[in-house]
């Protein structure tokens, strides 16, 4: 069967020519549905930028990127909007919330861009935010919330549409450690009910949190291991 | 098109969390749409003023002799006159013609440069003249006997004897190498315009006297400069719905009088022309002064896309949050797109509620004696005009903010 996540021989290179920056160089790997992966390595070592490839937010240099059997690597702008759209569950670091939106706004606001109708927006919304815990909060601003409730906000929004791929770029980074207890705690869960999910991430204790781990280095993966076996 | 109300809605919303911003960028087309709904309104009504009072006049019509065929037009003598008033008969109430001319009066006030009118008895009736204060106008017998009389306005006694205490008393007058006494049977009230012109001389210290002296025409040969004719005759028609029928009769009767003259010696000297220069003329002005408000529209359109393009930046995140969420290129327009039209519309609405406002009150207070009339199609294209500002100059922003990279948007903390 096909994997969710197809890789093959990815490169990205940033001015190319005389100064060039190789920030992904020959990157191979496949993610099956379901699976807990953690992708790991320092800052520079072009692991941020492999998050942007998998989550459609940029196109590569080159090589092929196959999501859900389909290849994504050379799709125009508005195609690859609608591929983060019904695939991929965003989870940022700066939480990424619009300010001006109370919460069940924000959680709505994927499944606005699906064309998703008012009512159903709602129940999905509710629905996401009441698993999260944030049941009480749906009228709150971010800025009325915590950190931690925030971040809580942007899993709501990453699932309501219930896209096949979670994608968790240093979801804890700004938080405190009980906030990042619960938010790991959420991921763990979401993986449980099958969802797949990847968490990018420098912080080798979330590693040790997922089932896989796969070490980016120097734009190449350096190791790609399953915990408890190592 | 549900998502289109989505769109809406995300710019209301963004409108409603930047009120005073929102308010300051809607300024610049509040005050252009009410300038221009207000300025065009100023004009429909000065507009309106002047067919009105045109229109008024309308049972006066004046037949001319026609200058394109003849060489000398004063060609209307004092028996047509006379011929025209009883062949009309009851169509008419009045029929005069008069010529203009200057001469000097001397009283022991001195000696004054006069303004003459030679004329026959209807003259008063024809030519909506202010009303005689004292003694009587000249009669048909003084016409016919060439009589030195006159007729003066209040102003004019004032200036040659001090009073208006003046029917029956004489002054003498010189037109061309002619000197006569001439008695004075009636003072005219000074009409209003009259005494503005007057005290506007008199403000700006110009030494220039209002004598006007109104005489038979006939008594002009007194002077040595006999009137041989007049180029026109004015007739009032008893019914103003009749006026056509009075000035084409009028033309009948003289062109058959001087046949000899050629085929149509005569034309109708339209007032109903002048309405219409005039009403031309008017919307000249009101276009050109609309246009420069407009030039104000435009600024105010720019300041519209200045703020938004100020937002944009501002808000680089929320836009890559929402690609990244999904929004295509096409809805970040769509929702930037909306705000812009939705604040000069916005601001084109009080615009006019403004102007509509002003319009009132101008007319209230009539200001300038205009009575102001809001111009419906000036607030239709007050309101597309402001809508179209917004929507032209909201493009440019909105195509920036959809083609933001999401990474790049989303790097900017």
């Amino acid at each position: 069967m096909e994997p969710l996540i197809r890789v093959e021989n990815l490169h990205k290179i940033y001015n190319p020519g005389e100064n060039e920056v190789r920030a992904l160089d020959g990157v191979s790997l496949t993610i099956e549905k379901g699976e807990f992966v953690a992708i790991v390595g320092h800052s520079g070592s072009g692991k941020s930028t492999l998050m942007n490839m998998l989550g459609c937010l940029d196109t590569p240099t080159s090589g092929h990127y196959y999501l859900n059997g389909r290849d994504v690597s050379g799709l125009t702008d508005n195609q690859l909007s609608e591929i983060r759209n019904q695939e991929i569950g965003f989870i940022f670091q700066g939480f990424n919330l619009i300010p001006n939106l109370d919460a069940i706004g924000n959680v709505e606001l994927p499944l606005i861009y699906r064309g998703v109708s008012k009512q159903t927006r709602r129940r999905l919304a509710t629905a996401a935010l009441t698993k999260v815990g944030l049941g009480k909060r749906m009228k709150h601003r971010p800025g009325e919330l915590s950190g931690g409730q925030q971040q809580r906000v942007a899993v709501a929004r990453a699932i309501a549409a219930q896209p096949p791929v979670i994608l968790a770029d240093e979801p804890t980074g700004n938080l405190d450690s009980r906030s990042t207890v619960e938010i790991m705690n959420i991921l763990k869960e979401l993986h449980k009910s099958g969802r797949t999910v990847i968490v990018i991430t420098h912080d080798d204790d979330i590693a040790r949190q997922s089932r896989r781990v796969i070490r980016i280095s120097d734009g190449r993966v350096e190791a790609d291991y399953l915990n408890g076996e190592s | 098109m549900g998502q289109f109300f989505e769109y809406i809605k995300m710019a209301l919303d963004n409108i409603r969390a930047n009120k005073g911003r929102s308010f300051l960028t809607m300024l610049g087309i509040i005050i252009g749409i009410t300038s221009v709904v207000t300025i065009v309104s100023i004009g429909n009504g000065l507009k309106n003023d002047v067919v009105n009072a045109a229109s008024q006049q309308t049972n006066t019509v004046t037949v001319q002799a026609n200058t394109e065929e003849l060489t000398d037009p004063q060609v209307i003598t004092g028996d047509d006159i006379s011929y025209l008033k009883s062949s009309l008969g009851d169509m008419v109430e009045s029929v005069t013609a008069y010529q203009s001319t200057t001469g000097k009066c001397t009283t022991r006030k001195g000696t004054f440069d006069a303004y003459i009118t030679l004329t026959t008895p209807d003259y008063a009736d024809t030519m909506n003249s202010a009303p005689l204060m004292r003694g009587s106008y000249f009669t048909e017998n003084d016409m016919v006997n060439g009589r030195p009389v006159c007729v003066i306005d209040e102003l004019t006694a004032i200036y040659l004897f001090g009073n208006t205490n003046v029917t029956g008393m004489t002054f003498e007058l010189a037109i061309g190498s002619g000197i006569r006494d001439v008695t004075i049977l009636g003072i005219r009230e000074t009409s209003d315009d009259m005494m503005e012109v007057e005290q506007t001389y008199q403000a700006m210290g110009l030494d220039i006297t209002s004598i006007s002296i109104e005489m038979p025409y006939t008594s002009a040969e007194a002077f040595g400069i006999p009137v041989e004719g007049f180029s026109s005759v004015t007739l009032t028609a008893a019914d103003s719905d009749a006026s056509s029928q009075v000035a084409s009769a009028a033309v009948r009767v003289l062109n058959s009088r001087h046949a000899d003259l050629g085929d149509a010696p005569f034309i109708r000297q339209r007032p109903i022309d002048l309405t219409d220069m005039f009403g031309a003329v008017m919307d000249g002005v009101t276009a050109f002064v609309a246009l420069v408000a407009g030039i104000s529209l435009v600024v105010g359109g720019i300041g519209v896309m200045n703020i938004m393009l100020v937002s944009v930046t501002e808000r680089t995140r929320e836009i890559g949050i929402r690609k990244a969420l999904g929004a295509k290129t096409g809805s970040i327009i769509a929702q930037f797109l909306c705000e812009s039209a939705i604040i000069s519309g916005i601001g084109g609405i009080i615009g006019i509620l403004l102007g509509g406002g002003l319009t009132a009150l101008i007319s209230a207070l009539k200001l300038g004696g205009i009575t102001a009339s809001l111009s419906l199609p000036a607030v239709v294209t007050a309101t597309l005009f402001s809508c179209g500002v917004g929507i032209i100059f909201g493009i440019y922003p909105a195509r920036k903010a959809a083609n933001l990279s999401p990474i790049e948007a989303l790097r900017r903390m």
